[in-house]
C-alpha cells in the first residue's frame, strides 16, 4: 500500500490562504488504513481547520467528504456535492489522488493535504516501513524477499558497504542495515551463492529516469491509444 | 588481471615479485581553494619511503576540493597519488568521463569506494546517486580498460573508446566489521570485478585481523593487502571511532596509552601505537596504508618505527608507458650514492681541474707571462662582492693575479669602451671579466663586443662564439662547458645519444649544443627546448642525455615577490620543478644546471614557510625533481655540488687558456 503522512497544519493553513470556502477530502484506500487520509481523518482535519480559523480570524470555511478511491473514475459520481462549488479542495489522498482528482476538474484548485512518503506495510501497531520503491525491475528473487532497492539506504546490489554496524545501518542507529537482513535471510535458506553473484550495473531507466512510466494491456484497450497524460 | 607491465609504481612495488611491504599515506583536500600547503606537505613528508599518496573523495560527504585535482598537483611534484572515487555523487557518464580524465592527467592507480552516505556528512539534504555500487565501478573500469564504456551504441554493440586506459584498480574491506563474512563475500566480488589491491578500513586489532586474513585465503583472495591505520592523535578520537565509524574498534588499553600521556608527548605516543600496530600486522599483509589526517609529518617516524625497509618512493609516477630504458654506458665518474641513481659530483672534477691549471699557471709565470684577471664592476653591489670576493680566492689558489677594478657607477658606456680599450692594450693583462649587473645606461652586449676577444675569459665575445661554432675556440661560456664536460666525464661515449637540452640561453643551451655538435662522426643528436616548445615532456621522456638550465622556478618566485611588492593581485607561483620525475626516461643521464633558490613551500597567505629561527626557508634545488628522479635515471648532478663547482674552476680553465694562447 502507498503510506503518506498528513501535512503541518501551518503548511496547510498557508495553503489555503487565499480560499475562503474549503472541501477536506477523504480517500477510502491506502490512506485510510495508515490513518491519514480516511473519512474519519478528513472530518478531524477540517473541525482543526476550522478551530483555528476561528481562533486566528480567519474567514476560512471548511466542510469534509470522502470516496472509496480518488484515483479511480468510478467513485467520484460518489461526491456529496459538487466541487465547483468550492474555491479549493484538499485532498488527502496521497499524491495520485489529488494529481488525478485535478485532472478531472481542471477548474478546481485541488491542494494536497498530505506528503506521500513511500510503498510499505504495517509492521507493528501503528508502524508503517517501506518495502519497495517500485524500481521497475524486481530483485527480490535472489534477495531473500528483501529490497536492497527500498532498503538499503544507498540502494547497493552487490552486498553490504562499509558502513554496515551491528546489522544496523550507518545512516542510523535505529534503521536495519538491508544487506545484513539479506545475508541472514540468503543464510538460513541455504542460498549464500546468491550473495556471492555479481551484478551488473541495474538498469535504472526502468526506475524513474526515463520520465513518466505506464502500464497499457493492449487487449483491454479500448481506444487505440490514450493519451500519455491519462494513463 | 593484469598480465602486462605495470602501470604504475605501486603496482610494481605490491607485485610478489618485488617482496616489498609498502606504505601508503592519504591527504585530503581542503575545504576552500588553499591545496598548496596541503601539496607542499605532502612533498616534504611524503616523498620518501611512501610508495604512493591516496587523495580522498568528500571524505565522509564533507564537501571539500576534488580529489582529482590533487591527484595532479601530487603528480606536479612527483608523487604517485591514488585516485580515490566514491559512487554517491556521480552516475555512470560522470564516473566513466572522470576515469578517462584522470588517466589523460597521468592517475594510474584508482581506488573503487562506495563512499558515505549524504547523512553523515554536512549536506545531508543533497540527493544520493549510487548508480554504480562499488563493484559496479570496479567492473565499469575493467571495461574501460578493454576499450568499451558501460554504453551501448545503436545495434545494441558496445560502445568503442578512442584510446583505452590502463588502471592499477584498488578497493577498500572492512575487516573488523562484527559480521566478517558478508564483508569478504563482497571483497571476493570486487577483485572478481577487476580489483588488484586492497587498502583496508582501520584495524587496531592485530587477532582480529588475523582471522580476516585466514578468510580472504579461505575466499581463494589472492590480491596484495594494505592494512589501513588511522592515526589517532588523542584518547577522544579514539573514542569517537569507536561510537561512530562502524567496523573500528579501538581497544581499551590504546585508550588508555593516549589518556595516560601528557599532551607533549601525544604525537610521540601516537606514532609509537601506529607503528606497533604496522610491526605487528606486517607478517600478515604486504603494505600499510596510513591515514594520519593531516598529520604527514608522522609518517616518516612512522614507517622507520616500523622497521619498514624502504620501497620504492611515491615521487616519480609511472604515468607513462615506460619507454623503453635508456642503453648508456657509464664510465666509473658517477659515483653509486646508494640512493637508486648515480651522482655526477662536480667536486672531484673541479678539484682535479684545479690542480692542472696550477701547474700549468706556475709553468707561465715561469716564462715571465703570470696570468693576470682584470675583473671590472661598474657601481657597488653587496651580492657581487660576495662574488668577487670568491673569485679572488679562487685565483690566487691557482696562482693567477686577480686585479678589482671598481669604477664608478655613474660612468658613461663610452668612458667604460675606453677602459675596456686601455686594458685591451695592456700586455700585462691576460684575462678581463665584467661583472654584472651592469648600471642601466650600459648596453652589456655592445661593451661585452669591445672586450679584447683573446682576453674574454667567459667565452661571450662574438668572436669567441664564432669560434666555437668552427670547433676552433680557446675558450666557451663556462656553464655550458661544465655541464658538457661533467656529462662527457660520465658518458664518454655519445656518439647518437638522444640528447635534449632544455633552455636555449646565449650562456648555456645555445653554447652547449654547439659543444655537443663539434664532434664530425661522435655527436650526439641534439634537440634544443625552449619557451615555445609545444610538448616539453614528449622531448624529455626519449631524451637519454637530458640537460636542462631554465632557472623558471628561480624566475617565478622573484617575479612573484616583485609584483607582490607592487602590490599587484598574483596568483600563487608554481614553484615546482620544472621537470617531472614521469618526464624523465628510465636510465637516462640527467645534467641539471640551474641554481633556484626558492623557499620550500608557501603558507595559506602565500608567504615562503618560515624555518626554525623564523627566516623564509629557503632551500637550493635545480630544475629536476630530484627525489623522483634518483629511482629512475641513471645518474644525475646534485643541486648544489654538481655544475656549479666545474663552472666556477671552467673560469680558471677559460682564463688559463687566454693566457696560454696570448703568451
Ligand atoms: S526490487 Fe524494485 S520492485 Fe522489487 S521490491 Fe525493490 S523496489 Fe520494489
Ligand atoms: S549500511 Fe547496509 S543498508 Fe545502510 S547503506 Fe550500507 S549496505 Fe545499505
Amino acid at each position: 500500500m502507498i503510506v503518506a503522512e498528513r501535512k503541518d497544519i501551518d503548511e496547510i493553513l498557508q495553503l489555503l490562504a487565499p480560499y475562503k470556502r474549503v472541501l477536506v477530502l477523504g480517500c477510502g484506500s491506502c490512506v485510510t488504513v495508515c490513518l491519514t487520509g480516511g473519512e474519519k481523518q478528513a472530518e478531524e482535519l477540517a473541525t482543526l481547520l476550522n478551530l483555528a480559523a476561528k481562533q486566528k480570524n480567519l474567514p476560512l470555511k471548511v466542510e469534509f467528504d470522502c470516496i472509496t478511491r480518488q484515483c479511480d473514475r468510478e467513485f467520484i459520481a460518489n461526491l456529496k456535492g459538487d466541487l465547483a462549488g468550492y474555491d479549493a479542495v484538499l485532498s488527502i489522498a496521497c499524491g495520485v489522488g489529488v494529481g488525478f482528482m485535478s485532472e478531472q476538474f481542471p477548474k478546481v484548485a485541488i491542494l494536497p493535504g498530505l506528503n506521500t512518503t513511500f510503498y510499505g506495510a504495517n509492521t507493528a501497531p501503528g508502524e508503517w516501513k517501506e518495502y519497495c520503491h517500485g524500481c521497475g525491475e524486481c530483485v527480490l528473487a535472489w534477495t531473500g524477499g528483501i529490497c536492497p532497492i527500498a532498503r538499503c539506504s544507498k540502494s547497493l546490489i552487490n552486498g553490504t558497504c562499509g558502513g554496515t554496524n551491528d546489522g544496523k545501518c550507518e545512516v542510523k542507529q535505529e534503521m536495519d542495515c538491508a544487506w545484513y537482513l539479506i545475508y541472514k535471510r540468503l543464510q538460513e535458506l541455504g542460498r549464500l551463492n546468491e550473495l556471492s553473484t555479481f551484478r551488473p550495473a541495474r538498469n535504472w531507466s526502468k526506475d524513474r529516469s526515463r520520465g513518466v512510466r505506464r502500464l497499457s494491456h493492449a487487449e483491454l484497450a479500448q481506444e487505440p491509444e490514450q493519451e500519455e497524460a491519462h494513463s | 588481471m593484469s598480465t602486462t607491465d605495470p602501470v604504475s609504481r605501486l603496482e610494481r612495488a605490491l607485485a610478489a615479485t618485488a617482496g616489498h611491504f609498502v606504505v601508503t599515506a592519504e591527504i585530503g583536500p581542503p575545504k576552500g581553494i588553499n591545496i598548496d600547503p596541503v601539496i607542499a606537505e605532502a612533498r616534504h613528508s611524503l616523498s620518501q619511503g611512501v610508495t604512493a599518496v591516496n587523495v580522498t573523495d568528500i571524505q565522509t560527504a564533507v564537501m571539500r576540493a576534488g580529489s582529482l585535482v590533487g591527484c595532479k598537483l601530487l603528480i606536479d611534484v612527483g608523487i604517485e597519488p591514488v585516485l580515490q572515487m566514491v559512487t554517491r555523487d556521480r552516475n555512470r557518464l560522470a564516473l566513466q568521463s572522470d576515469l578517462l580524465s584522470a588517466y589523460i592527467l597521468g592517475v594510474r592507480n584508482v581506488l573503487a569506494l562506495t563512499g558515505d552516505h549524504v547523512a553523515m556528512g554536512d549536506h545531508p539534504e543533497a540527493k544520493i546517486v549510487y548508480d554504480l555500487d562499488s563493484v559496479g565501478l570496479l567492473a565499469a573500469m575493467t571495461n574501460l580498460e578493454a576499450g568499451h564504456d558501460l554504453g551501448r551504441d545503436l545495434k545494441g554493440k558496445p560502445n568503442e573508446l578512442d584510446g583505452a586506459p590502463a588502471f592499477f584498480k584498488g578497493c577498500c574491506v572492512t575487516p573488523c566489521a562484527q559480521e566478517v563474512e558478508p564483508q569478504v563475500i563482497k571483497l571476493a566480488k570486487k577483485v572478481a570485478a577487476g580489483a588488484q589491491f586492497v587498502q583496508t578500513q582501520a584495524v587496531y586489532d592485530p587477532a582480529a585481523f588475523e582471522s580476516f586474513m585466514k578468510l580472504v585465503e579461505k575466499y581463494g583472495i589472492k590480491v596484495p593487502i594494505l592494512v589501513g591505520i588511522v592515526l589517532l592523535k588523542n584518547a577522544g578520537m579514539a573514542k569517537y571511532m569507536n561510537k561512530s565509524v562502524p567496523g573500528v574498534s579501538v581497544p581499551e588499553p590504546i585508550i588508555q596509552r593516549l589518556s595516560d600521556a601528557a599532551k607533549a608527548d601525544r604525537q610521540k605516543v601516537a606514532v609509537d601505537i601506529a607503528a606497533e600496530l604496522v610491526a605487528a600486522m606486517k607478517p600478515m599483509c604486504q603494505g600499510a596504508h596510513l591515514m594520519t589526517l593531516g598529520w604527514d609529518h608522522c609518517v616518516p617516524q612512522i614507517v622507520a618505527q616500523a622497521g619498514i625497509t624502504v620501497a620504492p618512493p611515491a615521487a616519480a609516477a609511472a604515468t607513462t608507458k615506460p619507454a623503453e630504458r635508456a642503453a648508456i654506458q657509464l664510465s666509473d665518474f658517477a659515483k653509486d650514492s646508494g640512493m637508486g641513481a648515480r651522482l655526477i659530483d662536480g667536486e672531484p672534477l673541479a678539484q682535479e681541474m684545479q690542480q692542472k691549471i696550477a701547474v700549468e699557471a706556475a709553468e707561465l709565470t715561469a716564462k715571465g707571462r703570470k696570468p693576470r684577471l682584470v675583473a671590472v664592476q661598474v657601481g657597488e653591489n653587496p651580492a657581487s662582492k660576495i662574488y668577487t670576493n670568491m673569485q679572488a680566492k679562487n685565483c690566487e689558489s691557482v696562482g693567477i693575479e686577480y686585479q678589482l677594478l671598481n669604477l664608478p657607477a655613474e660612468m658613461m658606456q663610452e668612458e667604460l669602451l675606453a677602459r675596456l680599450a686601455e686594458l685591451g692594450a695592456d700586455h700585462a693583462v691576460t684575462g678581463i671579466i665584467l661583472q654584472m649587473p651592469l648600471p642601466p645606461q650600459i648596453n652589456a652586449r655592445t661593451v661585452q663586443a669591445a672586450i679584447d676577444w683573446r682576453k674574454d675569459v667567459e667565452g661571450l665575445h662574438p668572436a669567441n662564439l664564432g669560434r666555437l661554432l668552427l670547433s676552433n675556440e680557446i675558450v666557451a661560456p663556462c656553464t655550458a662547458k661544465a655541464a658538457v664536460e661533467l656529462l662527457k666525464r660520465t658518458c664518454p661515449d655519445l656518439a647518437g645519444k638522444e640528447t635534449v637540452v632544455v633552455g636555449h640561453s646565449e650562456i648555456v643551451g645555445k653554447p652547449v649544443a654547439a659543444l655537443l655538435l663539434q664532434s664530425l662522426n661522435a655527436s650526439p643528436t641534439v634537440t634544443v627546448c625552449h619557451v615555445a616548445t609545444k610538448d616539453l615532456a614528449a622531448h624529455t621522456r626519449r631524451a637519454e642525455v637530458l640537460i636542462v638550465a631554465t632557472g623558471v622556478s628561480q624566475a617565478r618566485w622573484l617575479g612573484y615577490q616583485r609584483r607582490r611588492k607592487a602590490g599587484e593581485a598574483v596568483s600563487r607561483p608554481d614553484l615546482s620543478p620544472i621537470i617531472k620525475a614521469d618526464m624523465l626516461r628510465e636510465g637516462a643521464i640527467v645534467i641539471d644546471v640551474a641554481i633556484n633558490r626558492i623557499p620550500r613551500g608557501l603558507d595559506g597567505a602565500g608567504e615562503p614557510l618560515k624555518n626554525a629561527k623564523g627566516k623564509p626557508d629557503l632551500v637550493t634545488v635545480g630544475d629536476v625533481d630530484f627525489q623522483g628522479a634518483l629511482s629512475k635515471v641513471a645518474a644525475i648532478t646534485p643541486v648544489p655540488g654538481g655544475v656549479g663547482p666545474v663552472t666556477v674552476a671552467m673560469l680558471l680553465a677559460n682564463t688559463l687558456a687566454c693566457a696560454k694562447a696570448l703568451a
